[in-house]
């Protein structure tokens, strides 16, 4: 048995909900990119799915213990980078 | 010389309780960002000094993208205070230490209050105040301002801050080469000006370079991210050094009940839930105040009238204050204020404890579509309680056009004051014969329908406007959640009862009693014979007919434009030819009343049409001009619900005769 880990690069609309990811590049708005960072999210910070709304738009993401509600369309801006483990024989 | 005083800090840190706390003014505080955005200004007075303190909106950051931060920097600028007190939250210090960096960028007379220091020991959070001090280079002051400790501290370290040569050595972060060349060429540039904090200014300016035209300061976005990405690996620099925090049990707590409360189930029964429990319990409630009000007033009048009668005063005077100011004004009262007395405080409660927020979260994708967001929805339920707060309260949306719109369309959600009127159509006319227990619960359920259907013309009208009128840019839609909280159940109760108290019964007087006399006066007074009334109602009898009413119910509505409560009244003072305002009566006795002028079930559809979708009430007006400034958004707000009435009222009308009602 073999366990692997791979670096998946991503938006954060796709990390799935639990996962742990970091921040690689900020969204080309300014007005979103600063607001973020004035929130405290940066390149390099690292940010958590928590859970996604009833119908699975918005979600909420955990960062700096703070918790926001982003958009998926919005979230997609956002550029991360995720490990997942994965099982081989 | 008063010395002045700004105080600053993240939205949610307790800043308006810290404010109110300092001044012993009672301002109403909110539990989620975007509550406080005119700046209030408050007094105290220290050993020998006497304080102006000025409360900023709350902000993230100094970067000008809202009205908020842009209200706030602009104070700041002004360079015209003796000491900046920032407040923030010691439970959430990470988030906080942003703008408090920025600021003590821009000038070091300043003061950390940490407020809710008691929480953040109850969650287990221990701050070194002494390294933190240092590590800022300002003084530090813990504080629990709700229940009022740490008070002294502040007052006195305020006073020192102010009276003393600066003893604390200025905070300096230094950034990359390319930065701080930037900085030096900006610095040298104000100081020619005769600006004093021209490194912390030149800073900001590169920052945010967006918020100034001058091409000169045109610094590359490039350039601006660093800068504030240095300052975040700084505050996480302090924030390890000085804090001790486990916050992962906490945070797991937290998003386990965030997961059941925003879940499809039983989150979204939950929510449906308690608005129909807060609905229930208004309706409900206020039945009996109500009654016992109006019939409390009735025996003052009583009084009132006799002493009139024994008097001097021409009894035409008498007839005009006490059957046209007083009645009015006493009806008002009556109808108005045991509803708002009960919404207002439950919707303060859930405010507190910090559900809302969740509640926009939910519903966002529904205003998406619309083309605006979750905040919108917030707006509408204030505005169940009265449309003028719901008004107020769109300041809480951010982008301008999304603003805009949640105002315009407000008026089509039912305020307190139109319940009665809905309730009794409904009650009268689709009831039946149920018998009186049972009828409660019918009317809120009824009630909820017409809410739903109300939202969802609303939400109609919203898309309506988003594509035209107001193209709404789909902007980003960040929202916090904050920490949920204990709410203080009795002081948010009790303030929130008596702020709604004073409200209406100023709004009752300057609004109700005139029209009270003006209604009188045309009621009263003849031209050859007819009273002025029946002019009016003549003439509008065809525009009625088309819209499946009468000339009675136009008239009442058109004389009922300063209050939604006196709607009714008016229309049986015409119904049961009285030249005063009729109370309402058992519902059977109203039945007869409205058959016997030519009600059927189809004038009590368009009614009901009506009343949903007609002009706002003169508060409401004069409160969409005072929030947006326009007059023309004014006149929109106007013309817009009374066209969509007029229409539906029409199609209904024709609809419904070919249906064969």
């Amino acid at each position: 048995m073999i366990v692997t880990e791979k670096t998946i690069y991503s938006d954060l609309s796709k990390l799935p909900i639990g996962s742990n990811a970091i921040v690689t590049g900020l969204p080309d708005d300014r007005s979103f990119c600063r607001r973020l960072l004035s929130l405290g999210l940066t390149t390099g910070g690292s940010i958590v799915s928590a859970f996604k709304g009833p119908f699975n738009d918005p979600a909420a993401f955990l960062f700096k213990d703070t918790l926001i509600a982003l958009r998926l369309t919005d979230a997609a801006k956002i550029k991360i980078s995720y490990k997942t483990e994965g099982e081989h024989e | 010389m008063n010395k002045k005083i700004l105080l600053a800090g993240n939205p949610n840190v307790g800043k308006s309780t810290v404010f109110n706390a300092l001044t012993g003014m009672k301002q109403h505080t909110g539990n989620w960002t975007g509550k406080t955005v005119e700046t209030s200004a408050g007094h105290f007075s220290y050993k020998d000094c006497e304080f102006d303190i000025l409360d900023l909106p709350g902000i993230y950051s100094l970067i000008t993208s809202s009205r908020d931060e842009r209200a706030a920097l602009a104070a700041i600028k002004r360079e015209d205070y003796q000491c900046i007190v920032i407040v923030a939250d010691a439970c959430a210090l990470r988030k906080n230490l942003y703008l408090i960096l920025q600021i003590i960028e821009i000038t070091n007379k300043a003061v950390l209050c940490l407020n809710m220091a008691e929480q953040a020991q109850k969650q287990m959070i221990k701050i070194n105040k002494e390294v933190l001090s240092d590590m800022l280079g300002i003084p530090v002051v813990m504080t629990e301002a709700r229940k009022k400790k740490g008070l002294s501290e502040l007052k006195e370290t305020i006073y020192r801050t102010v009276t003393e040569k600066t003893n604390t050595s200025p905070f300096m972060l230094k950034y990359d080469d390319t930065a701080e060349s930037a900085i030096n060429e900006i610095e040298k540039l104000l100081s020619e000006k005769g600006i004093k904090n021209t490194r912390g200014i030149a800073i900001h300016m590169i920052e945010n370079s967006a918020g100034y035209e001058n091409k000169a300061f045109e610094y590359s976005e490039d350039l601006s991210q660093k800068i504030s990405e240095a300052r975040i690996r700084f505050s996480e620099k302090i924030y390890n050094n000085t804090v001790k925090a486990d916050k992962k049990l906490y945070l797991q707590k937290r998003t386990k009940a965030d997961k059941m409360i925003c879940s499809r189930f039983p989150g979204i029964a939950i929510m449906l839930l308690l608005f129909a429990l807060v609905i229930f319990l208004t309706v409900t409630g206020a039945n009996y105040p109500s009654q016992m009000l109006s019939y409390l007033f009735e025996s003052i009048g009583n009084q009132l009238r006799e002493l009139l009668n024994n008097s001097f005063i021409p009894s035409w005077l008498s007839g005009l204050l006490m059957d046209g100011i007083y009645l009015t004004l006493t009806n008002v009262i009556a109808v108005m204020l045991p509803p708002m007395a009960i919404f207002f405080p439950l919707f303060a409660i859930l405010e507190d404890i910090g559900y809302l927020p969740r509640a926009a979260f939910i519903l966002d994708p529904f205003f998406k579509k619309a083309g605006t967001n979750g905040k919108q929805g917030l707006t509408m339920m204030m505005g169940l309680g009265c449309n003028s707060c719901g008004i107020t309260g769109c300041r809480i949306i951010g982008d301008d056009a999304q603003r805009n719109i949640a105002i315009l369309t407000n008026n089509f959600i039912p305020c307190n004051g139109r319940f009665p009127a809905l309730i009794m159509i409904v009650t009268i006319f689709f009831s039946g014969t149920f018998p009186f227990v049972l009828s409660s619960l019918f009317s809120s359920v009824m009630l909820l329908i017409i809410i739903m259907f109300s939202a969802a013309v609303s939400l109609a009208v919203t898309k309506l406007l988003s594509v035209t009128l107001f193209k709404t840019k789909n902007s980003s839609f960040i929202l916090e959640l904050p920490e949920y909280r204990m709410p203080q159940f009795g002081k948010t109760i009790l303030r929130s009862a008596a702020d709604k108290t004073a409200v209406i019964t100023g709004r009752a007087i300057t609004v109700a009693a005139p029209a009270g006399a003006v209604i009188w006066l045309l009621t009263n007074f003849s031209i050859s014979g007819k009273p002025v009334t029946d002019y009016i109602v003549d003439f509008l009898s065809p525009f009625g007919a088309i819209m499946g009413l009468d000339g009675v119910i136009l008239t009442a509505f058109i004389l009922g434009f300063p209050a939604n409560e006196i709607v009714l009244p008016i229309m049986l003072m015409f119904y049961t030819k009285s030249s005063i305002l009729t109370e309402t009566g058992s519902a059977g006795h109203l039945f007869n009343i409205l058959s016997a002028n030519g009600w059927t079930v189809k004038t009590a559809v368009c009614m009901l049409i009506l009343t949903l979708m007609h002009y706002p009430c003169s508060t409401s007006c004069i409160t969409v001009k005072k929030e947006t400034g326009s007059i023309k958004l004014c006149l929109l707000s106007i013309l817009i619900p009374t066209l969509c009435g007029i229409i539906c009222c029409i199609a209904v009308n024709m609809l419904m005769s070919l249906m064969g009602f």
